[in-house]
């Protein structure tokens, strides 16, 4: 074993050196075009009209679609504060996934819901048909949908179906968005209404902060360090990393907590697709193929400004079934889209996007999992000295490090949300431990993920290759 | 004398509105949202609010549906500030219980001539 | 290990580098700018009371304004936001007040100045700054921009043209709606609502235009601002137009003036062989006409295959008065087992719910 062992290493420290300086580079470089990005919006925010969006009678309409399921706790307040947000034309539909607890009860109340028939139209096929529709009484742009419970994809395009604006937006129930949140994430639109399909915002950690009547009226940092490693995690990498892929026409990811869709290519691309457990990643890729293929011109864009709040895990059973789930996701759409891998025929998607999630998001877990034994074993057999070992980790993890840092610094001229000198020291600080045992543990997880999609998706995979993939998906698993 | 509210999140024209009426002779109160509103309400009981439209939170348009909807305050006249001009909103402005309107941009004086009509208007 | 020390520890070094220097900026960059907010805060604290005075034009002997317009340079810096935000949300003499302000300072002749500077947000704040002050005989040089080649530049150049309402613009922005120019139809739109009937004429010349996006805008310009004068030009295009968008357009037009004479071409655009964007416009506009002919057409829609044109239809007539409501009744006690009056009814009874309920 010894003489293996000792290839091996030989052999790989420099690929390992090599691969680290490639992630974090890769990094720094999205960081670099982020930070260009924040300095454009920053000079040109003055005169961006945003004001005049809210008043302009042409800013086109919004249906905001919130599928709930056993939210009894926290959907009247989250429909509240999704009507009174700052937007001119604006609908919302809530559709009730076949709640188990009192969700319907206690929105019927608050808002005096009676049921009108309506017939929908199945713009998009969806396995659930909404068993009834509800309208406040006296009025107000409020739908509500009751439905057997078909998962969150499904629910989401009944939702499409419902809608009557030109621009659909997805959100969650327990998100809080910004009261300027809408007329954020349209801008893009507005600006360029011919290509812009899709819009992203970006999601921040509500732990920490002080909400009031559904608003984030003060942004601190959350108390346990699980969260706080996660602000920083969502800063470079959703801030810094999404504003950069979008810059370069590349964004493969909008959030599920807030993303939105012009409504007419949502129906042109099928809607979302319950079978996926990464619905809303998948759709985007779908989004790409499809206009790709058909050779249109056209922009999905994310947007930086401070847009939605979320609750982020804050104990580690949590946090581990989210990033199990995510690294999943991850991998059921690039195995999807696969033809899209390095074909240049999808441009930057192809031979950018695709092959850096592949490389970097998806394989990375297998490096940093497998190399810690190999560097104990090469510990253990004297072929790595100490010296060597914790200089190299240290270089390594430094680079890292120097990367969150510079994200919170662009955070810090940009947007300054965290008021308090002690949210800037805490997230220094979680920036540093992040590297001791949370990439470890995240590293774990990812693999985790990986490996159950493989044991789970095999029959589907035989199944699928066999019916020629088309974009559509063959077979049905519960998305809850 | 006569008590004025106004609320707007905008400090600005907030605080320019409440000079100008303090100016004609109003006792005024000032709000920023839609819950420092109702709470100027209770602690004193205005003849005339002015709200703004579009504010985070509770709208100008919520705020007037609440103030009518409580006995207490139903009477109070109600003027709607805003930047939205659309007939629709108009429309959903009056049918909130607002007694008038006025557009912004606004002419502080004709704001202030509005007031002085409506109230008028109303001791007759 | 082949990989050498040497390279480990020039790594630890720029690594070592660049976490001092990030944190260093974090934290300079917060000093300078809470230092920089508390400096303006503090020099606007006294002036603003002053500013407020001004724009209130309670201002005896123009006291306040004169000491505001011989204001340093520091000071002026620290009230000029404040100066810039009441600009665009007053009118009359108390923005004629502001103005005077911004000129005594050189605003408007650096604003000028900068129009055709190298530096796009240069040349886009000021036509920014030139639409707030309303100098409309600047409105020519503006229309200039609505060519530039940077496009936040051209979203302002006719932005600020609206704010300026100078009837000479008209003729220019709807120009920009042309294929070559990539302004949105939205900010060409509302500029041109803004410069208001002073645009009809030439307005109604763009609906002859020979490019469509010309003649989409211009009819549903004329119709939001109640251009009666063009109806008959607009009745034309709803019926013959080779562009669907400005079939749209003219059909959502003549909606508006809900005039009974052109009852026959909303009639045909709702016909079943035509694009659903089109019918549900159509479907609209009758509604507005409410005559009892519009009526019998809507009632004749309810059943319709196409569900959102049924359902708009029921909804139009569920809130059209007796009349339509008798309509909609009529269509609910008819035969069930024929597939489309079954559809009718059951949009028929789910528009008269809504109605009911209060909804729309």
């Amino acid at each position: 074993m010894k003489p293996v062992v000792v290839d091996i290493l030989n052999w790989s420290d420099w690929a390992v050196l090599f691969y680290f300086l490639a992630i974090n580079t890769s990094y720094a470089a999205l960081i670099l075009l982020a930070a260009a990005e924040f300095y454009r919006r920053a000079e040109t925010a003055s005169y961006a009209g945003r004001e005049d969006d809210l008043v302009n009678p042409f800013t086109p309409g919004v249906t905001v679609i919130m599928p709930a399921y056993n939210e009894e706790a926290v959907i009247v307040p989250a429909v509240q504060a999704m009507l009174s947000l700052r937007y001119p034309r604006l609908e919302v539909v809530v559709v009730l996934d076949g709640s188990k607890d009192n969700t319907f009860g206690v929105l019927e109340e608050a808002f005096g819901l009676v049921e009108v028939p309506r017939l929908i139209p199945s713009d998009i096929p969806t396995r659930e048909a909404p068993k009834a529709v509800f309208v406040p009484r006296g009025g107000g742009p409020l739908v509500v949908v009751l439905k057997d419970n078909s998962g969150r994809a499904d629910s989401l395009n009944v939702g499409v179906n419902l809608a009557t604006m030109d621009l659909v937006c997805f959100v969650d129930a327990d998100s809080i968005l910004d009261s300027e949140a809408l007329l954020n994430v349209v801008k893009p639109f507005v600006d360029d209404p011919e290509r812009v399909v899709a819009t992203g915002g970006v999601i921040r950690a509500v732990n920490g902060c002080a909400v009031v009547d559904g608003r984030v009226v003060r942004v601190g940092m959350p108390r346990g360090w699980i969260a706080r490693i996660q602000v920083v995690e969502y800063l470079r990498a959703f801030l810094l990393g999404r504003t950069g892929w979008s810059k370069i026409g590349s964004l493969l990811i909008i959030s599920g907590a807030f993303g939105m869709f012009r409504r007419e290519v949502m129906l042109e691309v099928g809607g979302l697709d319950p079978s996926c457990i990464g619905e809303d990643a998948e759709l985007v890729s779908r989004l790409h193929r499809y206009l790709r293929d058909n050779k249109r011109s056209y922009r999905i864009v994310f947007v930086s400004e401070p847009v939605s709040w979320t609750e982020v895990p804050a104990t580690l059973k949590v946090l581990a079934r989210q990033r199990r789930r995510w690294a999943r996701g991850l991998l059921e759409v690039l195995w999807r889209h696969r033809v899209m891998l390095f074909n240049p025929r999808y441009g930057r998607i192809g031979l950018l996007a695709f092959p850096w999630f592949l490389l970097f998001e998806l394989a990375a877990p297998f490096i940093e999992v497998l190399g810690l034994p190999l560097v104990v074993l090469g510990l253990a057999f004297g072929v790595v000295n100490v010296y060597f070992a914790v200089l190299f980790a240290v270089a390594a993890f430094g680079y890292g490090l120097a990367l969150s840092l510079a994200s919170l610094a662009i955070e810090e001229l940009s947007f300054h949300r965290y008021p308090d000198w002690r949210d800037l020291r805490a997230a220094g600080v979680a920036a540093l431990i992040e590297n001791f045992w949370y990439r470890q543990l995240s590293a774990l997880w990812g693999l985790q993920g990986i490996f159950a999609a493989l044991r789970r998706q095999q029959a589907v995979w035989g199944e699928m290759t066999r019916s020629g993939f088309g974009p559509e998906p063959t077979r049905a698993e519960p998305a809850r | 004398m006569t008590a004025v509210l106004v609320v707007d999140d905008d400090a600005d024209i907030r605080d320019l509105v409440a000079f100008k009426l303090a100016q004609a002779g109003y006792e005024v109160d000032r709000a920023a949202d839609g819950a420092g509103a109702l709470a100027a309400v209770a602690r004193r009981r205005p003849d005339l609010a002015i709200l703004d439209v579009t504010m985070p939170g509770m709208s100008g348009i919520d705020l007037c549906r609440s103030l009518r909807a409580d006995p207490e305050t139903a009477s109070v006249l109600v003027l709607l500030l805003t930047a939205r001009a659309q007939e629709r909103d108009v429309e959903a402005g009056f049918a909130a219980g607002a007694d008038d309107y006025v557009v912004k941009p606004f002419s502080p004086r004709e704001l202030v001539s509005r007031v002085e009509a409506l109230l008028a208007r109303a001791r007759r | 290990m082949k990989v050498p020390l040497a390279v480990i520890w020039a790594a630890i070094g720029v690594d070592g580098f660049l976490l001092i220097s990030f944190t260093t900026l974090v934290v300079a960059s917060r000093a300078l700018r809470l230092k920089r907010e508390r400096t303006a805060a503090r020099r606007l604290a006294p002036l603003r009371p002053l500013l407020l005075e001004v724009a209130s034009e309670d201002d005896p002997q123009a006291g306040s304004l004169r000491r505001l317009q011989s204001l340093g340079p520091d000071d002026w810096e620290a009230l000029v936001p404040a100066a810039a935000g009441l600009l665009g949300k007053l009118r009359g003499s108390s923005k004629q007040q502001i103005a005077s302000l911004l000129d005594a300072h050189g605003s408007t002749a650096r604003a000028y100045g900068d129009l055709f500077a190298r530096r796009a947000t240069r040349r886009a704040r000021a036509a920014e700054m030139i639409g707030s002050l309303g100098h409309e005989e600047l409105a020519p040089r503006l229309l200039r921009l609505l060519e530039d080649k940077r496009h936040d530049v051209r979203l302002v150049a006719a932005r600020a043209l609206g704010q300026l309402r100078s009837a000479d613009a008209s003729a220019g922005l709807i120009a920009a709606a042309g294929e070559r120019s990539p302004i949105p139809r939205g900010v060409l739109g509302h500029a041109l609502l803004r410069i208001g009937h002073r645009a009809v004429p030439e307005l109604t010349r763009a609906l002859s235009s020979p490019d469509w996006r010309r003649r989409s805008l211009a009819a549903d310009l004329l119709g939001r601002l109640g251009a009666l004068s063009a109806a008959e030009q607009l009745a034309g295009l709803a019926s013959d137009d080779p562009a669907l968008s400005v079939r749209v357009g003219a059909v959502e037009a003549l909606g508006r003036f809900g005039l009974p004479e052109w009852l026959g071409p909303l009639a045909g655009a709702a016909g079943r062989k035509n694009p659903s964007r089109l019918r549900e416009a159509a479907v609209e506009a009758l509604s507005g006409v409410a005559t009892p002919e519009a009526v019998s057409v809507l009632g004749s829609l309810t059943g319709d295959g196409d569900i959102r044109v049924g359902a708009k239809a029921a909804v139009s007539l569920a809130s059209l008065g007796p009349l339509g409501r008798a309509a909609l009744e009529r269509v609910l006690s008819a035969d069930l087992d024929d597939e489309e009056k079954a559809r009718a009814a059951a949009q028929a009874s789910g528009a008269l719910a809504l109605v009911a309920a209060g909804g729309r």
